[in-house]
């Protein structure tokens, strides 16, 4: 690749393709926990699939509002860096 | 050989015509709508969606009686095949339209853009692709084609011909006439290789020769070529996607909604129809070369959509990449061992049912965009995401309805789009296809980011005027539906998988 076809990548490019494979864990994490520790919980004491619902339902709540936090934090972070 | 008697023909030919009832109704409604438009007033065209939605109503009552019958029926010498297969992308296509004509009936600005012209427009290309879902020749299959095509054509400058919009029209129109004349080539071969334009026929010559010579084999594999690379072109799947972003950019946005969708259910439903019948000889070479392009549609789609700034640029880059997972359904529709996979092509009409309602949500964001310029809302930048700020509190509804969809486009569980993007990976892991498999799930991940720089746009507050945003009765019932249905096919997915593998698994019982 020549010095021209690499300014013409934008700058930043890898780091926010490192970010998109990232920060989505923020959302998925909470939610496999909560519903893995609801899954427990029901086989415990015989509700299945209950907990699993409800706490696989707050750890997606969770997770959305992870990921809001981490958007909005790189938004301020490039918005800065501007 | 007896000549049949005028009045036999006659009967005969009219019972071939009921077989075509949900299409004939389309267009007739099609051509009432435009008369309609001719006699109201400026202040009166939103009164264009009613006929336009009465004969999709009808359209599809027709569809369901015609349609999902036990038996197959076939019309007009085996040209038209009436089915479940016909049936349900019928029913893709109706309900891909009536969202459509919802989402565009506005709350404000000029009522004149609500015109007849483009609800007309919707209804023939709703035609089309009900004619292709049920064509089983070589003929009918092209001229429902370019039906849809052309009707794209024409609605992509419906509300009025800008600079941008005329430039968008052009490039969509060169790509399609360039994916046309392949797809014209292709066909010609197939009609010099079987010796006739019926697909049964021309799959049954090819069946019965226990060795095609060298010659026919050529000209099969060059057939397969044109043909997919025609389609691959109309798919904008990727390396054959150039210039597809673009034409999204400047087209208005539920234009944009509806093209993007139609093409690709249009070049699904053909390449469904045409790979299980004339190029089931040739399964191997299709399915590899399939996954190919669908690695390289969800790589190019995932990978170029993180950097944009654009929404309809970020949705048309999202289809794209959307396209590569309908592709590797279809491709693992054929087991190592050559045998045919049901579950594969299940998941494959699956894909298609959840895109078109996710796709058509998505797409409603750019939709809110412009009702907030007729709004005459102080917006810094329309296709910029700022352009969002305070949806989410001006009207909760739509905010949280547009957000939902959003979040299934993506693949977020509990949606339609992550049981779908699951169900393809489950497949191509039973079909041990484990690196494919994992490269679709490596795929899956980045396009949760960019998507929640839209939903955070919406929740923040933004600068301008506080009052609730207008939206219309018809636009807010859409999005309702369209919510209820993407929790519906996430939630309990099985009975719809079941339906689509019944549906789609009559193509390979011949």
């Amino acid at each position: 690749m020549s010095k021209e076809d690499r300014k013409k990548i934008p700058p930043g490019t890898i780091k926010e393709i490192g970010i998109a494979w990232t920060m989505p864990f923020e959302l998925v994490v909470p939610m496999l926990a909560g519903g893995g520790i609801g899954y427990l919980i029901d086989r415990w004491s015989h509700t299945t699939p209950l907990f699993m619902l409800l706490l696989g339902f707050v750890g997606f709540g969770v997770g959305i509002r992870n990921m809001l936090k981490a958007v909005s934090t790189l938004d301020k972070t490039e918005k800065n860096g501007k | 050989m007896n000549p049949v008697s005028w009045p036999v023909a006659f009967v005969q030919a009219r019972a071939g015509f009921v077989l075509l009832a949900p299409e004939m109704l389309l267009a007739l409604f099609g051509l009432l709508t435009l008369l309609l438009d001719l006699a109201l007033d400026e202040e009166q065209k939103s009164w264009n969606a009613l006929p336009a939605l009465l004969g999709l109503a009808l359209s599809g009552c027709a569809l369901v009686m015609v349609g999902f019958g036990a038996q197959t029926a076939s019309a007009f010498g085996n040209a038209i095949v009436i089915g479940p297969f016909s049936g349900y992308f019928g029913l893709l296509a109706l309900m891909l339209a009536t969202l459509l004509i919802l989402l565009c009936t506005h709350a404000s600005g000029p009522a004149s853009r609500q015109s007849g012209e483009g609800y007309a427009l919707v209804l023939l290309a709703t035609a089309g692709l009900t004619l292709l879902a049920c064509a089983n020749d070589l003929v009918v299959l092209f001229v429902a084609f370019e039906t849809v095509s052309v009707s794209s054509y024409a609605l992509a400058n419906v509300g009025g011909a800008d600079r941008s919009s005329l430039e968008g029209t052009l490039r969509f129109l060169f790509a399609g006439a360039f994916s046309t004349a392949l797809l014209a080539y292709g066909f010609s071969l197939l009609y010099g290789l079987g010796g006739s334009t019926n697909l049964s026929v021309i799959s049954a010559r090819i069946e019965v020769l226990s060795q095609l010579s060298s010659a026919e084999n050529s000209l099969l594999g060059m057939a397969l070529a044109a043909t997919g690379g025609a389609i691959l072109l109309r798919i904008a799947g990727a390396p054959l996607h150039s210039g597809t972003p673009d034409i999204g950019e400047r087209t208005p946005p539920a234009v944009a909604g509806f093209v993007s969708v139609a093409a690709k259910l249009a070049c699904f439903t053909l390449l469904l129809r045409l790979l299980f019948s004339i190029f089931w000889r040739e399964r191997y070479d299709w399915a590899i070369l399939l996954m190919f392009a669908a690695v390289a549609a969800m790589a190019i789609g995932t990978l170029a959509s993180l950097r944009q700034k654009n929404t309809k640029r970020l949705l048309a880059y999202s289809a794209i990449a959307q396209g590569g997972y309908v592709l590797l359904a279809i491709a693992a529709s054929v087991n190592r061992d050559g045998s045919f996979n049901a579950r594969g092509l299940g998941s494959a009409g699956y894909y298609l049912l959840a895109f078109v309602i996710f796709q058509i949500g998505a797409f409603a964001t750019a939709i809110v965009l412009r009702e907030r310029e007729t709004a005459g809302e102080n917006v810094a930048s329309l296709n910029d995401l700022n352009g969002l700020n305070g949806l989410l509190r001006k009207h909760p509804v739509a905010g949280g309805s547009v957000i939902f969809l959003l979040l299934s486009c993506v693949g977020v569980p509990p949606t339609a789009g992550f049981i779908a993007k699951l169900e393809v990976v489950r497949v191509l892991f039973a079909n041990q296809h484990g690196a494919v498999g994992w490269t679709a799930v490596l795929f899956a991940i980045p396009p949760i980011y960019p998507s929640f720089r839209i939903v955070r746009a919406m929740w923040t507050d933004g600068t301008g005027a506080t009052e609730r945003m207008p939206l219309s009765d018809a636009q807010v019932v859409a999005l309702v539906v369209m919510v209820i249905l993407t929790l519906l096919l996430g939630v309990l997915p099985a009975p719809f998988e079941h339906f689509a593998a019944q549906s789609l698994g009559v193509l390979v019982l011949r």
